[in-house]
């Protein structure tokens, strides 16, 4: 029961949410409300971390393997 | 130097002759020094054109240039330390069936002198209830051989990766948008280092030996990431991510990112400022000395600072700014970035800490 009302909960929030037309999405399309131009700089970073340390996962980054140490 | 130079310039190179298409060439150069006597170089360059309507196409190739003397270096099989580059190459192609939809495929070999890896990486996704939904689904699978530099590669040991991530955006007003993903991943093989040698006391004898570092073949790795994103103004812009992790090893970690933009003239110019905060624990196989009953030697041992308990901090600025049109090349972008890392290591004794300053340059050009 609880977790049907948790569920409920969830969608109602969304569904809470303001409703957002094609031309309001303005700001949603602001470089700084996107990671799609910073490629280069989040691979380079998750590399850099990745290579230090040992956790990995759910960053959106797709790398080849490594060997870092 | 010269190399990021003849990177950068071929990447821009390309860009300007390529057929006339939506297209975009980046580079990046990062140089990471530490006090433990390590220092990268790593350059990258990424190319990107439509072809046609629905299909995109791009490669990127990045190198690290690595010079290290560090405590596992230097304790290990190379006393004065060694320098050595690894390549790694990324060619993908994108298709747009339908508005809305994205199909994505990608080949990622990569190889250094000790280490060759072949990854193929599908994904799709999807946007759903007016675009205020996208769900992505993606797939990764990994064939690596991981040896000793020197050796002669059959004689090297497999590793296959095989990983899952799902992932779902939400935009919940004009200004905020948030995300959520899951990412499994599956290691079977060889994943200790050829190199490192575990000291193993017998004290009922008064004898130390070394052996050969082992862990178990397979690891399950989990990781769940929420993340919200919001215009706080017109030209202030602030994100978050959460993520957690947990391991069949016993390693869990807790991330957790944050960010703060202010834009001057619409994005003509970005100031940012980010920090960073990690905290993992040990493998359960995880010692800081091993001790055993004579002639015992545990099954798994390690002397891997990365899997000792350890915790960091990582903050950095950056300023990204356009340079306006230049030539043929359509718009121009600039961006410098400056970060400072700070790791602890818990329970491993040769090495207290370690701390980097990261250097960054990138520079893009895009062509409508």
């Amino acid at each position: 029961m609880r977790r049907i009302v948790a569920a409920l909960a969830v969608c109602a929030s969304f569904a809470a949410c303001s409703e957002v037309k094609p031309w309001q999405r303005e700001t949603l399309s602001h470089r700084c409300m996107t990671e799609e131009r910073r490629a280069e700089e989040a691979r380079a970073r998750q590399h850099m971390l990745g290579a230090r340390e040992t956790t990995a996962g759910a960053t959106g980054q797709t790398g080849g393997g490594c060997g870092c140490k | 130097m010269r190399l990021q130079v003849v990177i950068a310039l071929a990447g821009v190179s390309a860009l300007a002759t390529s057929a006339a298409a939506d297209r975009r060439a980046a580079s990046w150069v990062s140089v990471y020094a530490d006090d433990d006597g390590l220092t990268v170089v790593s350059p990258q360059l990424a190319v990107r054109a439509d072809v046609g309507d629905e299909v995109e196409v791009d490669v990127g190739y990045d190198v690290d240039v690595i010079s290290a003397a560090s405590v596992d270096v230097v304790s290990a099989a190379s006393p004065r330390g060694y320098e050595e580059e690894r390549h790694g190459l990324a060619v993908g192609a994108l298709w747009r069936p339908r508005p809305g939809e994205v199909l994505q495929l990608r080949y990622m070999p990569s190889w250094e002198p000790d280490y060759r890896s072949h990854g193929v990486a599908v994904g799709a996704s999807r946007e759903w209830i007016d675009r205020r939904l996208t769900t992505s689904l993606d797939a990764t699978v990994a064939f690596d051989r991981v040896g000793r530099s020197g050796d002669d590669p059959e004689r090297w040991r497999d590793l296959r990766t095989v990983a899952g991530r799902a992932s779902a955006g939400w935009v919940f007003d004009r200004r905020t948008v948030g995300q959520v993903a899951y990412e499994l991943q599956w290691l079977d093989g060889f994943q200790a280092s050829p190199y490192r040698f575990v000291s193993i006391a017998w004290p009922d004898a008064g004898d130390v030996v070394s052996v050969p570092e082992a862990v178990p073949d397979v690891r399950a790795r989990h990781a769940v990431a929420v993340g919200v994103r919001r215009a706080l103004t017109r030209q202030w812009f602030a994100s978050g991510t959460y993520r957690a992790y947990a391991d069949s090893w016993s390693v869990a970690s807790h991330t957790g990112d944050v960010e703060v933009q202010r834009a001057f003239r619409g994005d003509w110019l970005v100031v940012g400022a980010s920090a960073r905060a990690y905290w993992q624990s040990a493998a359960d196989f995880h010692r800081d000395a091993y001790t055993a009953a004579t002639g015992i030697v545990p099954a798994y041992r390690v002397v891997d600072k990365m899997l000792a308990p350890s915790r960091s901090v990582l903050v950095g600025a950056r300023v990204d700014g356009r340079l306006g049109h230049v030539a043929r090349l359509g718009s121009v972008r600039l961006t410098g970035k400056l970060e400072l890392y700070d790791q602890r290591f818990d329970e491993f004794s040769r090495l207290a800490g370690r701390r980097a300053i990261i250097g960054s340059v990138g520079l893009a050009a895009e062509y409508p």
